[in-house]
């Protein structure tokens, strides 16, 4: 480990807490679709982060930024999925509100 | 030799989908039929050699890739409801474009979850669990009906909420560890498993793979995913893709790769205790069949849960044999699931009855799993509910097995209600005209049927080859 | 000899019963002739063995808690008579029933039932070791609903009566059996007898089952009910079969062999005052019953009845006079008995009807039967110089013995007994002749044959008594039991003859003036049946208020309905209480999942949350 990791993590760790907040804030709370789908990204940015800078701090950074690389083209293919059902459910229901999709419950 | 079990659907996954040859696509579901069967065999008859990671193929392609016993019986279940799985879908998708469509993401889905159950690294393991669930996401919204929506909708959220967890939990790992594969974090985690980082990245991981496997309190989406996926994509992700997903990776790293302690086997129990009740409770009131399959599922997984967290070898024995079981008995009731929304086009209880005169092979087939579930002698399912019990108590688990016991008998109520509402009685007017499902359905029911039986009349036979060596986990 | 010699009673008739069985078609007299030379061999056999002490012995079936289980049989004077007299009667109504089952169609099941029959009493009463005993008494049960079953078109609810009584006291002997095996360490009849068991404690207790079960078979009261419904329901020759003769035998043996050899009855033990008060109430209830009756057959039943009750009270008695009365009566008995019911059959076979009412006058039509009647009657009414006389002596020698109250009972039965066979005489055979009788002749020669046989025998066993005593009766009891006393001969006590002769003399003239009363044979007793308190118990009777068998049964089906009123109650606790529980919580449960991923989402992570933090053991 560097010998700076503690300052390292807790001053990325803050920015990872908080780009996680913001995400988690945006798919709980939004109305709309397009912002819940926002906020997934958000959130996978956030550990990408995490990942990075948890690299650098152990030395492994080659392997982080290969983690990284591969999260985000996994994060691409999951948001093209989720937003070709959005764009479905917009042909069903003419709207992108998230309340739409309540309807199986029990 | 093993990774030919990714490769080849992979290199047939794309060969199939060059764009000049039309007549690859009428053989593509034969290509992923045959690929399906060829695991089976090779699980039962591969000689020990074909299980190393030898030839040519593992110096180009280097994550390393494992078969070990828990291994082999996962990827045998695989093979098993991947070919149900096709032969129901080639029944009752009829358009040739979607049948063609299934077929491809069924063969990504079987690179997804081969890979889970062979990689022995952390990360590869997550890219792994991301492609099934990429592939089972488009799957549910296959019909582009609202409710496939809704429910693809809701499992792609929580996945993304696993997907948090879990590489929360990976990089934590890294930050102890200094490396992502198995052998690296096990290592670390015998020295320092037990400062407080590394318990939360443990922490963080297993619950991502909680919400992968449909546990309590991370089971919401599972109701609604499976109730209104397609009947073929609820077979599949009934019968193995929440298990290899969830339960085999907590298998996997709650036995070699994250440190045994006392609290990770209370919290696995408790989460398995909390499935258990909470599935069975819910399956009781449903009137939608697979909604109320569903939540049995859940239970089941309860039970798989609570006999890896009983700790002992035996309770791990228990809990992969419950696994299979469950495979194969989960499966086929979604495939009489199937059957029934074939030819009554409804899984509305409420407007079923009398079935069982007019469709018998699903009502008998249906009966055996049902009594499966509930774990009725002498089929599968009582073996190996049997042997979480005994594991249960013989770690001094009172309460915990008395829960599974009680449990059971509603798994009966609730099964057998079913039964009733579906196959007894007065044959409601609307399904009057009903016929048995096509053949492509009716074959699966009864391979299925027959593998319960025999599973649980010659269960000495497959606990010692197959379960047995699983309890040697443990190192 | 080869003691294997023994099996042959048991397997011949048996065989040869299995083969009639199996016969379908028109070949009708085979079944007689096979029967009836199955039958002469049986006597043949039976006569050959007699006077012989053979046993035979063959490992069956291990050995269990340290008794042996074997295939013991054994003839010597007790079985060795018991088995010659089954041969003869057997023969008797065998060669009865060739021309009384001449047009029944069930003909087959008849004389195949009536084979293995055979063969079962004989192994009874060979049997040595306690569970053979108890297989072929079971076995015995069978024969028996199945030939009651062949009668009437109803005949199979009696069948089934006598299944469920005779069933039962079938397991109480059957754990007389256990409990008597347990006691001695061996079930070998013959090897408790060399010590017999005393009746201290569970001895009584083993004693008292096991003579349930003889008994019963036996056809004492409490355990009566069927044999008056069989005697309607079922063929006739059947009632001279089995109720009136083998099955007397069989269960006089049983409780002869009880008191004798396995157990040691005293004059001190309460069981003993048991079998008394059993035999006397038998004796005047039964004899009660038959006087009021208005059927031939079912007269002749309940004296079947009563009769045993002479037997078990003289048995009980534990007195040589007693014991030795006992058993003479019991052969005496399947004498007399077996020629009143062919008797009776002869009548219902040409006159067509067994209703005493539309009888009467048949003393001159059929003269010989008349006669054999007349002997049989009077032997069982004991008047001298029948057997009957000298067989009641014996038993009223023992009975004053032990108590007056046990004689007075006896004897009042021998009143009744009388009244009731000379309103039968009279009502059948006397009086004014029915214009539909005109038509009667005599019954064949088939039939008349056993009947002269046998009442020849009832002058002869009463004449002549030492032979049947001193060859037949006392040697079942030894030198030492009888210590000394020879009963042949004329009785000793003239008290008791006065006594008798009083008796009878007292029963004729109550018959004449009950013929003056009523006007007619049958009316003779109806004075005593509309006696003040009498007409109401016969009243009741007649509605089956005391029949045991249907008390029993208002028993069983008002205990079942109490158990079943639990049963509904506990149901009631199971399908509400904890079903509304269940759905309760399920419809909790599912009301909790609204459908809003995002409520999925909260509850995630709020799990992963306390997990985490119970990792970290901050929880």
């Amino acid at each position: 480990m560097l010998p700076d990791a503690p300052e390292l993590l807790s001053l990325f760790g803050i920015g990872v807490v908080l780009t996680l907040l913001v995400g988690f804030y945006s798919v709980l709370t939004s109305q709309n679709l397009i912002r819940t789908l926002i906020g997934m990204e958000v959130l996978t940015k956030g550990v990408t982060l995490l990942i990075i800078v948890v690299g650098y701090v152990v030395g492994q950074i080659a392997l982080a930024q290969a983690l990284a690389i591969t999260l985000i083209i996994i994060e691409v293919a999951v948001i093209v999925v989720a937003v070709g059902i959005v764009l479905c459910v917009h042909k069903h229901t003419n709207s992108i509100d998230t309340r739409d999709l309540g309807n199986l419950k029990g | 030799m093993l990774s030919l079990l990714i490769l080849v659907p992979l290199a047939g996954l794309l060969l199939l989908n060059l764009p000049f040859t039309p007549a690859m696509k009428r053989t593509a579901w034969a290509f992923a039929f045959t690929v399906a069967l060829a695991q089976v065999a090779m699980v039962l008859v591969a000689p020990a050699a074909a299980w190393s990671q030898q030839g040519f193929l593992a110096q180009y392609f280097s994550f390393g890739l494992e078969a070990k016993d828990l291994t082999r019986v996962l990827l045998l279940a695989i093979g098993i409801v991947m070919a149900t799985t096709l032969m129901v879908g080639r029944s009752m998708i009829t358009d040739d474009r979607q049948q063609f469509n299934f077929v491809n993401l069924l063969l990504v889905s079987i690179i997804g979850m081969n890979g889970v159950v062979l990689v022995t690294d952390l990360f590869s393991l997550y890219v792994f669990l991301e492609v099934t669930s990429v592939s089972s996401f488009i799957l549910i919204a296959f019909n582009r009906d609202l409710g496939g929506l809704e429910g693809a909708f809701k499992y792609l959220i929580l996945s993304a909420v696993a997907t948090v967890l879990m590489l929360t939990g990976v990089a934590l790992l890294m930050l102890v560890a200094g490396g992502t594969s198995f052998e690296t974090v096990a290592a670390a985690m015998k020295t320092s498993g037990g400062i407080t980082i590394s318990q939360m990245a443990v922490g963080a991981f297993v619950c991502g793979l909680f919400i992968k496997g449909g546990l309590v309190p991370f089971h919401g989406w599972l109701p609604d995913a499976y109730s209104s996926a397609p009947a073929p994509v609820s077979i599949l992700l009934a019968g193995i893709v929440t298990k290899v997903s969830g339960i085999y990776a907590l298998v996997r790293l709650a036995t070699s790769v994250f440190p045994a302690s006392g609290a990770m086997n209370e919290v696995l129990m408790v989460v398995g205790a909390a499935s258990i009740i909470v599935g069975a409770l819910a399956a009781l009131g449903q009137h939608d069949l697979k909604r109320m399959l569903a939540y049995s599922s859940i239970s089941q997984m309860g039970y798989i849960v609570l006999g890896l967290g009983c700790g002992t070898p035996l309770g791990i024995v228990g809990a992969v044999f419950h696994l299979f079981n469950h495979a194969i008995f989960k499966t086929l009731l979604f495939v009489n699931s199937a059957a029934i929304e074939q030819r009554t086009g409804t899984t509305d209880m409420n407007r079923m009855g009398g079935l069982g005169s007019r469709m018998p092979v699903t009502g008998v087939t249906s009966t055996i799993a049902a009594l499966s579930t509930a774990g009725v002698p002498p089929l599968a399912g009582f073996w190996s509910k049997l042997i979480i019990v005994i594991a249960l108590w013989q770690a001094h688990d009172y309460g915990f097995a008395g829960i599974a016991v009680l449990m059971s008998v509603v798994t009966l109520a609730y099964l057998l209600l079913m039964q009733r509402r579906i196959f007894f009685g007065k044959t409601s007017p609307e399904h009057a005209g009903v016929r048995e499902a096509a053949a492509g359905v009716v074959v699966p029911e009864l391979v299925l049927a027959a593998l319960t039986v025999a599973v649980g009349l010659l269960f000495p036979w497959v606990l010692n080859t197959f379960m047995l060596p699983v309890g040697g986990i443990f190192h | 000899m080869n003691e294997s010699i023994l099996l042959i009673p048991v397997l011949l008739p048996l065989i040869a019963g299995l083969a009639v069985l199996a016969i379908r078609g028109p070949v009708r007299l085979a079944r007689e002739v096979v029967t009836l030379v199955v039958m002469l061999a049986n006597l043949g056999l039976a006569i050959y063995l007699f006077g012989q002490d053979l046993t035979f012995v063959h490992p069956w079936a291990g050995v269990w808690g340290g008794i042996a289980m074997e295939m013991a049989l054994r003839v010597y004077q007790f079985s060795g008579f018991i088995l010659l007299a089954v041969a003869g009667f057997s023969l008797l109504v065998a060669l009865y029933s060739w021309k009384f089952m001449a047009d029944r169609s069930y003909g087959n099941q008849y004389y195949g039932y009536m084979l293995i029959s055979v063969a079962m009493v004989n192994g009874a009463v060979m049997a040595d070791h306690l569970v053979v005993l108890l297989f072929f008494w079971e076995g015995l049960l069978l024969t028996l609903m199945g030939m009651i079953a062949i009668g009437t078109k109803d005949a199979w609810k009696t069948a089934i009566k006598a299944f469920i009584i005779v069933g039962v006291t079938d397991v109480c002997l059957m754990m007389g059996i256990a409990l008597t095996g347990w006691l001695a360490h061996t079930l070998r009849m013959s090897e408790i007898a060399a010590h017999p068991l005393s009746l201290a404690g569970l001895g009584s207790v083993a004693m008292i089952f096991m003579t349930i079960g003889a008994i019963s078979k036996a056809g004492s009261m409490p355990f009566h009910s069927w044999i008056p419904d069989a005697a309607i329901d079922a063929p006739l020759p059947f009632m001279a079969f089995l109720p009136a003769s083998l099955e007397k035998l069989l269960g006089i043996y049983l409780l002869g062999r009880i008191t004798l050899n396995l157990f040691a009855l005293t004059t001190e033990s309460w069981v003993s005052t048991l079998l008394m008060i059993i035999g006397a109430v038998t004796i005047l209830l039964a004899v009660a019953m038959a006087l009021v009756q208005k059927d031939y057959k079912r007269l002749l039943s309940y004296h079947a009845i009563s009769q045993v009750g002479y037997m078990i009270l003289g048995i009980g008695t534990a007195l040589p006079v007693g014991i030795i009365g006992g058993l003479f009566h019991m052969i005496n008995h399947a004498m007399y008995k077996s020629c009143l019911f062919l008797s009776g059959g002869a009548v219902e076979k040409q006159a067509g009807t067994t209703d005493l009412a539309r009888l009467g006058g048949l003393a001159s039509k059929m003269p010989i039967t008349f006669t054999c009647f007349i002997v049989a009657a009077a032997a069982i009414s004991g008047v001298p110089p029948f057997n009957g006389f000298f067989s009641k002596e014996l038993v009223y020698d023992g009975a004053l013995e032990r108590h007056w109250i046990f004689y007075a009972a006896a004897l009042l039965g021998s009143f009744l007994t009388a009244a009731s066979f000379l309103k039968l005489g009279h009502a059948a055979y006397l009086g004014k002749r029915d214009p539909a009788n005109e038509g009667v002749k005599e019954a064949p020669m088939a039939m008349l044959l056993p009947m002269i046989v046998i009442a020849a025998g009832c002058v002869l066993f009463g004449v002549y008594n030492p032979l049947p005593l001193h060859y037949l009766i006392q040697p079942i009891l030894g030198e030492h039991r009888l210590e000394g006393h020879d009963f042949a001969g004329l009785p000793a006590n003239w008290m008791l003859v006065a006594a008798t002769v009083l008796v009878l003399a007292a029963a004729l003239v109550n018959h004449l003036v009950g013929v003056k009363r009523s006007g007619s044979g049958l009316g003779a007793a109806d004075h005593i049946h509309h006696a003040p308190v009498l007409s109401t118990i016969y009243d009741w009777a007649a509605r089956r208020f005391f029949d045991p068998y249907d008390i029993g049964m208002a028993i069983v089906r008002g205990l079942s309905l109490f158990l079943w009123g639990i049963d509904r109650f506990i149901d009631w606790i199971y399908d509400s209480f904890i079903v509304t529980l269940t759905t309760g919580l399920g419809w909790t449960v599912r009301l909790a999942h609204t459908g809003n991923y995002s409520l999925y989402i909260v509850w995630s992570l709020v799990g992963a949350a306390a997990i985490i933090a119970f990792l970290m053991r901050i929880l």
